[in-house]
């Protein structure tokens, strides 16, 4: 066949459209990246494995209110707030309200965050320490190697261990681990992520890891006020974490008897001696989210005064509080020795003391606690076993600097708590009463227990009339106080020198020493979000006389 | 795929050429609105002039000493006045909407206090009617072998809000057709306009103006100044003022707008070698540029402080999207018998679509009046972007034929290709065969009445396409520049494809009366879900081919023209469709997914309506109770039914009417005693719970409504005697169920307007712990209210049918004026009229945006305060020269 000039260029232009036109239909995705390009070298692994601290700090303290902290802090009487935000009324209310966890419930997304966001990052570092172990893989030295698996193995351990404090079960993702491994008791958990605390330890230890690319860990991987990290700093950072895992894993005083106490106690007096405190920026991804809840006003946190009444110094006060019905009860003026309070006999003395008490005012160095005044209580939460004249105020610094600082992480009080109570459990009362009063002496102001001769549980602190702690002490449902022991001295100081700084600050030891208000939820259960892909079944727990609430305990609260 | 139609010249008279313009002004209200509480519980004192401020009362029940009250006008203006950029702290109320307030107190309180101050319509301060004018001016010729259309539009649309200018579109348009010969012909058109529209951040959802409308108290002067002359910021002193500042304040003191320019250009070349083959190239191109600005500037005041909101902030948006395709034709006619003819088609298509933007913002600036991202902290400055490639081509070929005009073939038969689908599943192949037969046209059709009747079936398999991120692995960077997995990739994803089977019937009565009959079944399968991954597997979700979706859909239309004689003639139409749609199978275990406002209430399951919304059932119904309750339920019974539908607990021997007679508002039947284990307060509605499958007294989870309509009609009339004539529309929606997400912040707020207790007896009142809030589990300190946490239920959760008067035109056609042009006058209603029992603004309501795997807003159907239609009456005036 013969073919026309026209149809030759009209053949022609077909051709070279076609051609022109059978583009490449592979398109990439250049917004965010894939597996193959977030782990595209090893410099990408040590990455990716490097924010896994950020990431537990995001998935229990930062990133979101919309966590289990805020709901732990009202359940363990830290925080008291009526709102309904992440559900924090429900978890507040007395008689206890059993946590609900089923589809559409308004507290879900809470109960889930913590769940998914930890569980999550066990993937993400196991993949990491994975391709770390493959054979021929190298960050370039041996010492480098060495310091990232422990810094892994760390973060996992640290990961699983936090997923065993707060839920009935998770799955322990570890390297060589399924795609879906079941759904195992939080004790299991507890001890794997021990497991991986010790060989992040012998890991750290080893004095290969001090050389070239070794430790110590950049300043970016835990992002401390101090910098970088050197081996033995991180050793106690990891030994503090192990000593608190094992010991806060109780639910039950019965449990927590059960914790390996002579370990606690070493890993105690091998842990951090100061204050770790990260420095916080919400723009680079380092953030303590709740503060900015905590100083909108009364409405989101006022200090109940179950536990902060224990200060007032008379008793008198305290004690016809509780005997008030719950919803009959009228804030009292806290008049105590201890220093982190305002002082006053007046509720203007004490705005005056605590720096005017007026929103947003710093109160003077060493003072937690701060008389708030009268035209910001918010009204209409008179009247209720939740108000008080106080908030907790000790870190509206950081607020004020639109948290933007140092932010203490893991404290020293903590350890010395730990330490004390390894000791009493073991009957050392002389180590005890020193490590109490590191905090109860130097900050607080109180009569040291060094010296007062306290050798046994059934002595109470110094103090006499205006001793500190003041304990409720209920018969039938009557109450009335009297000056706490040696135990309870350690129980004051960890909860005035950790209140709102790490993850269930109070409330992981007040269930393991039986403090919690009857019925109070002992843990979370696995979120229905992740039973429905298990196909599982979502239960509920907790609430008074029902499976998984607290009996009542030590003080006798509803 | 672009794909322009657009007006030409080629119906005008050789050589001439014509000039039309058509104007047209009006202005728009809403049309509906919601009924607000118009009386309050707060406390007053004895002189009724003023209101209690203090603690609320010590003991549960017992009456509010007023030992200091205010006046809340001059309160109002204190706390506004004396503050800088914020407002000073006022003072508190004792019984006050919100958290604070406790179920013991409100028990004992009634919502039926006389406002002590002048009360003023919100609505009516934030909505001030502007003029909307449309101006269009266009031109048609046609000289020799060309012929032409151009055109300019203008558009401005005032709005109703005060504050805002609204939308305002300038466009222009020129099309151009050359024949070059009887073989050759081409044709090229543009379009351009630009269009800016401010107020876009003060619409839909938590936190915009119009979420904070619906939260105005009754005492609330909106349009109040202080001797500065700015507008309260704090014009609401119960402490839900703090996060529900004056609306108006924000619409006037933040400065947002958005520009989008458009261009669109295509052009087309035809060449005919043959009288049976025509062949087609066609390349046409997109441009759309958007600019978004938002500046607040330094001082902008809040309702507490200090804040760095104080400080301002300024956010940035460009957006940059085109298209281009280019597609070729080849179609060949043959008749190879008398009376049958056939067609051939061959299509070849390619498409590429490219987005990108780019977004930054930064606040506390360092100077006033400067709205620049430099002049903010360096710290708080944040930019991200966003850039997507789409690519398609497509092979298409189909055959049709007709024999003796009654019996129709047609096949097809394509072949895509897309970026879109998972890089293994990058082509794909659909087909679609359909016939038709017309009887009528038969020699023995025995029923002339109808003069045309053509039978019609289907059979076509079509691929949708999954979104441009579905097929991708992602690891997203947070702010500390960690990656940290997001959805887990899917490159065997393949389109869903949907199969449709589609029977009908198109007839005509008498050779006047039209109608047509459709029945479709559509089996989509391998839809496109995003389940939830367990937690261990390190991501959240996966796009995956998970489920079969089946589909039915009736529809009717019928045309009437009941009289058409020559002055007057009536014409009328019918339409009604009904669609079913429900998951079939499911591959992945069953799961929820939220909507944007409520988290999972949503379920995919296998067997469930699509769109059905699940959430808590209030007990309604004595077969709802637990067996050991259900014989102690019923008129005379410990459990009884109040007016509003509930079953609630009274005791036995007492009535509905006995709670402030007997003071049994204050009575609560213990957890021992009480149906689900949960203690029930008097006369309070109670929550049905499951009590045999599950612990610790959850809600039982239900279906309480699909957001798709069991069905829909509209009717359109036409009546025209002489030069007047009259067009009217009305369509409605029967059978589809919203979730009224903002009746559950009137009832936070007592706002709700059933809560007001005026015009109630001793007997019939009901005290506000009866609205707000929910108890113990589910709250701490409530009693059993109706508020539940703006958690969907079977009360906010309701029936949105309506029908709407969505058009009414009057026109009149006044013909030449002083011997000049072709004239005609008219006046448009648009949105007239709705008829409803729904209590939102709008039933015809939905979340806008991506809300995840609901879609569409249509498909969310929560009302979260998106911005209601707009009445509309507009008047216009014609004429072509």
């Amino acid at each position: 066949m013969r073919l026309s000039f026209r149809s030759f260029l009209l053949m022609g232009s077909l051709v070279s459209a076609l051609t022109a036109c059978s583009q490449d239909l592979a398109v990439t995705n250049p917004n965010a990246g894939d597996i193959g390009r977030a782990l595209a070298r090893p410099g990408d692994i040590e990455n990716l494995l490097a924010g896994g601290f950020n990431q537990v700090v995001a998935n229990t303290t930062g990133g979101s209110n919309e966590n289990l902290n805020a709901s732990f802090q009202v359940m363990s009487l830290e925080n008291y707030t009526g709102l309904a935000n992440w559900n924090m009324g429900p978890r507040a209310g007395i008689p206890r309200n059993p946590i609900l966890n089923f589809a559409n419930n308004p507290g879900s997304a809470a109960v889930a965050n913590d769940f998914f966001g930890l569980s999550r990052l066990t993937r993400s570092t196991t993949l990491a320490l994975e391709r770390l172990a493959s054979p021929g893989f190298t960050f370039g030295t041996a010492a480098q190697d060495l310091r990232a698996r422990a810094y892994g193995r760390f973060v996992l351990g640290l990961t699983l261990g936090n997923l065993s404090l707060s839920y009935d079960s998770a799955a322990v993702v570890v390297p060589g681990a399924d795609p879906t491994p079941p759904l195992v008791a939080y004790d299991s958990v507890n001890r794997v992520a021990i497991r991986l605390l010790d060989s992040a330890l012998v890991d750290a230890s080893n004095p290969i890891a001090a050389g070239t690319g070794g430790f110590p860990l950049p300043t970016s991987w835990l992002n401390l006020t101090t910098g970088a990290v050197t081996a033995t700093e991180f050793q106690r950072i990891i030994r503090s974490y192990r000593a608190r895992l094992r010991a806060e894993v109780g639910r039950t005083p019965a449990e927590r008897a059960t914790a390996n106490w002579p370990a606690i106690l070493a890993d105690a007096s091998n842990g951090i001696t100061t204050n770790i405190d990260i420095l916080m920026n919400a723009t680079t991804g380092w953030t303590q989210t709740w503060v900015v809840q905590h100083f909108v006003g009364s409405n989101w946190h006022v200090m109940t005064p179950f536990v902060i009444g224990m200060a007032d110094s008379t008793g008198a006060q305290y004690e016809a509080w509780l005997n008030q019905q719950l919803l009959n009860r009228t804030p009292f003026l806290i008049r105590t020795r201890d220093r982190r309070f305002p002082t006053g006999d007046t509720r203007l003395a004490q705005n005056t003391s605590s720096g005017g008490g007026g929103a947003g005012v710093v109160t003077p160095a060493g003072m937690y606690f701060r008389n708030r005044v009268a035209a910001n209580d918010g009204g209409a939460a008179d009247g209720t076993w939740g108000f008080s004249f106080y908030d907790h105020a000790r870190f509206q610094a950081y607020q004020n600097a639109t948290r933007i600082g140092a932010f203490p992480h893991m404290t020293a009080a903590e350890m010395n708590g730990l330490i004390a109570e390894a000791a009493i459990r073991g009957g050392d009362f002389a180590l005890a009463a020193t490590a109490i009063d590191r905090t109860r002496v130097t900050n607080g102001g109180l009569p040291p227990l060094v010296g007062a001769g306290i050798t046994s549980l059934t002595q109470d602190v110094p103090g006499g009339t205006s001793c500190v702690p003041r304990i409720p002490v209920r018969t039938g449902t009557t109450f009335t106080t009297r000056c706490g022991n040696i135990l309870e001295a350690m129980k004051w100081e960890k909860r005035m020198e950790m209140a709102y700084i790490n993850y269930g600050a109070w409330y992981f030891d007040s269930r393991g020493w039986g403090d919690l208000p009857e019925g109070t939820p002992l843990n979370f259960t696995v979120p229905w979000q992740e039973q429905d892909v298990r196909i599982g079944k979502p239960s509920n727990t907790g609430g008074v006389g029902q499976a998984g609430g607290a009996t009542r305990g030590t003080y006798g609260l509803p | 795929m672009i794909q322009i139609n657009t007006k030409t010249g080629k119906s005008q008279t050789l050589n001439s050429i014509r000039f039309g313009f058509r104007s047209e002004v009006g202005t728009g209200d809403l049309e509906r609105t919601i009924a607000i509480a118009q009386r309050h519980g707060l406390a007053v004192d004895e002189s009724g002039t003023r209101l209690c401020s203090g603690s609320a009362p010590a003991v549960p029940g017992m009456l509010f000493g007023c030992y200091r009250s205010i006046d809340y006008d001059r309160e109002v203006l204190a706390v506004n006045q004396r503050g800088g950029d914020f407002a000073l702290t006022p003072v508190n109320f004792p019984i006050d909407p919100g958290a604070g307030s406790q179920g013991a107190q409100l028990r004992n309180n009634f919502q039926a206090n006389q406002w002590p101050n002048r009360t003023y319509n919100a609505v009516g301060q934030l909505f001030q009617p502007q003029p909307t004018t449309i101006n269009n001016f266009d031109v048609t010729g046609r000289y020799g072998k060309t012929t032409f259309f151009a055109s300019a539009n203008s558009l401005n649309q005032g709005g109703s809000i005060r504050f805002l200018n609204g939308f305002q579109r300038n466009s222009m348009r020129l099309n151009v057709d050359q024949v070059v010969n009887d073989k050759f012909s081409f044709n090229a058109s543009t379009f351009f306009s630009r269009s800016q529209q401010d107020g876009l951040n003060q619409e839909d959802g938590n936190g915009s103006a119009f979420f904070r409308l619906t939260r105005v108290t009754p005492l609330q002067d909106l349009l109040r100044t202080d001797s500065l002359g700015r507008l309260l910021i704090r014009s609401n002193l119960q402490s839900a003022g703090v996060q529900n500042e004056n609306p108006l304040y924000s619409l006037q003191n933040i400065d947002r707008n958005d520009e989008t320019d458009r261009f669109l250009a295509g052009a087309t070349a035809r060449y005919a070698p043959f009288t049976w083959l025509d062949l087609e190239g066609n390349f046409s191109f997109d441009n759309s540029r958007g600019v978004s600005r938002q500046n607040t500037d330094k001082g902008f005041r809040t309702t507490t402080g200090p804040s760095n909101a104080n400080l301002g902030n300024v956010f940035r948006f460009n957006q940059n999207a085109q298209s281009y395709n280019a597609s070729m034709n080849a179609t060949a006619r043959w008749s190879p018998i008398s009376d049958l003819r056939t067609r051939y088609t061959a299509r070849y298509l390619a498409e590429e679509q490219q987005f990108s933007n780019i977004v930054a913002s930064g606040s506390q600036l360092q100077l006033v009046g400067v709205p620049q991202l430099g002049n903010t902290l360096s710290t708080t400055r944040s930019a991200s972007s966003f850039q997507q490639t789409v690519r398609a081509i497509g092979f298409f070929g189909s055959i049709d034929a007709e024999y003796k005009d009654r019996y129709i073939l047609s096949a097809l038969v394509r072949r895509d290709g897309s970026s879109l689908f998972g890089s293994e599943q990058t082509w794909q192949t659909f087909g679609r065969v359909s016939g038709a037969y017309r009887p009528s046209q038969e020699s023995w059709w025995f029923l002339p009445q109808m003069n045309e009747l053509k039978l019609r079936a289907s059979y076509g398999t079509a691929g949708n396409r999954p979104n441009f991120t579905a097929q991708y692995e992602t690891f997203s960077l947070n702010a500390a520049g960690i990656a940290v997995p997001g959805v887990l990739g899917n490159s065997q994803l393949r389109p869903e494809v949907s199969r449709e089977q589609e029977y009908g019937a198109d007839f005509e009565l008498f050779k006047r009366l039209g109608g047509n009959i459709t029945y479709a079944k559509t089996r989509v399968t391998d839809q496109i879900l995003q389940p939830p991954l367990p937690a261990a597997s390190g991501f959240t979700s996966q796009w995956q081919n998970a489920g079969t979706l089946t589909n039915s859909a009736f529809e009717v239309s019928l045309n009437m023209p009941i009289i058409t004689g020559k002055n007057l003639t009536y014409t009328a139409r019918l339409t009604f469709d009904r669609i079913r749609s429900t998951v079939t199978e499911l591959s992945v275990p069953a799961y929820n997914f939220s909507n944007g406002a409520a988290a999972g209430i949503f379920r995919i399951e296998t067997g469930v309506p699509f769109g059905t919304m699940y959430g808590r059932k209030f007990v309604l119904d004595c077969a709802q109770m637990p067996t050991a309750f259900r014989s102690q339920c019923g008129v005379g019974q410990a459990f009884q039914k109040n007016s509003d539908g509930f079953i609630v607990w009274t005791g036995a021997g007492n009535t509905l009417e006995d709670g402030v007679a007997k003071n049994l508002w204050n009575a609560t039947l213990p957890a021992t005693s009480a149906p689900f284990g949960v203690a029930a307060a008097w006369g309070h509605p109670l929550i049905e719970r499951d009590t045999v499958n599950a612990t610790n007294n959850p809600g039982l989870i239900r279906p309480l409504g699909t957001v798709l309509p069991k069905y829909r009609w509209s009717t359109a009339h036409s009546l025209s005697y002489k030069r007047v004539s009259l067009n009217g529309l009305v369509d409605a929606t029967v059978g589809k169920s919203v979730h009224n997400q903002g009746l559950g912040w009137s009832l936070l707020d007592f706002l709700y307007a059933k809560a007001d207790q005026n015009g109630q007896s001793t007997a019939t009142a009901r005290p506000q712990s009866y609205y707000y809030r929910a108890g113990p589990p589910d709250n701490a300190n409530g009693l059993g209210g109706l508020y539940d946490v703006l958690g969907p239920n079977n009360f906010s959760v309701e029936d949105a049918t309506f029908a709407r008067l969505r058009e009414l035109v009057l026109q009149y056609r006044v013909g030449k004026v002083a011997s000049v042009g072709n004239w005609t006058v008219s006046l448009i209603g648009r949105n007239l009229y709705t008829w409803t029992n729904y209590r939102g603004y709008d039933p015809e309501v939905g979340l806008q945006g991506n809300q995840g795997q609901a879609g569409s807003g249509v498909l969310n159907a929560v009302d979260n305060f998106t911005f209601p239609n707009i009445r509309t009456l507009t008047f216009s005036i014609g004429s072509t020269f």
